[in-house]
């Protein structure tokens, strides 16, 4: 049985896309977002209402999925939620885009 | 002989002849030492030189499936989907090679490597969707994805240029 390694996991990049650690693209697919390692890729695919996430193996075959469902079963539905929010957000650069235009703001508001 | 007794010649000549062993063994010693020196010298330059070719052989292979990449964008402007799915099993078996032959690539550099790969992976699968009579893919969307990871993989080409320039000692 994956799940319980695959959800650890989730958990894991949860924490390290909060810190910085965990470096996410969008893929070809609307609502997906990846991030690779040296042998094996992520993708979570949305909506962030229903998130699955996937683990593909060297030549991008999947291997392994965790959707919604298998997250509700062990009472860890607030986990593949968050973690889609985090990777588009890092994705798409929705952090950096929110903070430069805040530092922007803030220095013309100091400037008036 | 009664002078040999005499002075204890035999002793010295046995004292002499230790010193003269020990010499002896002491300067065969060093020679191996220094011919296996030589010899792992020797081993350690071809190894540098295996190494060098490897990560000439990574460059080509890069820039040839940067080159792959703008072909397949290309490909994709014109829609020409019925030529695709061969380039993208080529672009991948190339970058598979790159990653499991060049020595000393970075964890970084092999996950961006992985990451183009699984992105073309993806476009794969919705090109041979489309052949089989679905919707075509988003030119914009597969290419924005394509551009990316020709950018990623450039810098990789610089750092294994670096690398081929400014070997490691």
């Amino acid at each position: 049985m994956a799940e319980p390694k695959l959800i650890e996991i989730a958990r894991l990049l949860l924490e390290n896309t909060a810190t910085g650690g965990v470096r996410w693209e969008k893929t070809a697919t609307k609502g997906e977002f990846q991030t690779s390692f040296a042998d094996y890729a992520i993708m979570i695919r949305g909506p962030s209402s229903e998130p699955s996430l996937y683990l593909s193996d060297e030549d991008g075959d999947i291997v392994e999925e965790l959707t919604s469902y298998d997250v509700y079963k062990l009472e860890a539905e607030n986990l593949l939620g968050p973690l889609y929010e985090a990777a588009r957000r890092r994705a798409l650069g929705a952090d950096e885009a929110l903070d430069q235009i805040l530092s922007i703001l803030r220095s013309g508001k100091k400037k008036a | 002989m009664e002078v040999i007794a005499e002075y204890h010649l035999g002793d010295i000549a046995s004292v002499v002849g230790l010193f003269l062993t020990i010499g002896g063994f002491i300067i065969t010693f060093w020679q191996i030492r220094k011919s296996k020196s030589a010899a792992e010298q020797a081993r350690e330059a071809a190894e540098g030189v295996r190494e060098q070719l490897l990560k000439m052989n990574a460059f080509q292979g890069l820039t040839a499936a940067i080159r792959s990449f703008e072909d397949i964008r290309r490909l994709h402007r014109l829609k020409a989907w019925q030529v695709l799915p061969d380039r993208y099993t080529w672009l991948k078996q190339e970058l598979i090679l790159i990653k499991g032959r060049t020595p000393n690539l970075s964890e970084t550099h092999k996950a961006q490597i992985q990451g183009a790969i699984q992105q073309v992976s993806i476009i794969e699968g919705k090109v041979e969707i489309a052949l089989g009579g679905a919707d075509e893919p988003e030119v914009h969307r597969i290419n924005s994805v394509i551009s990316k990871q020709i950018d990623q993989l450039q810098q990789v080409v610089v750092d294994v240029q670096n690398e081929i320039e400014r070997p490691r000692q």
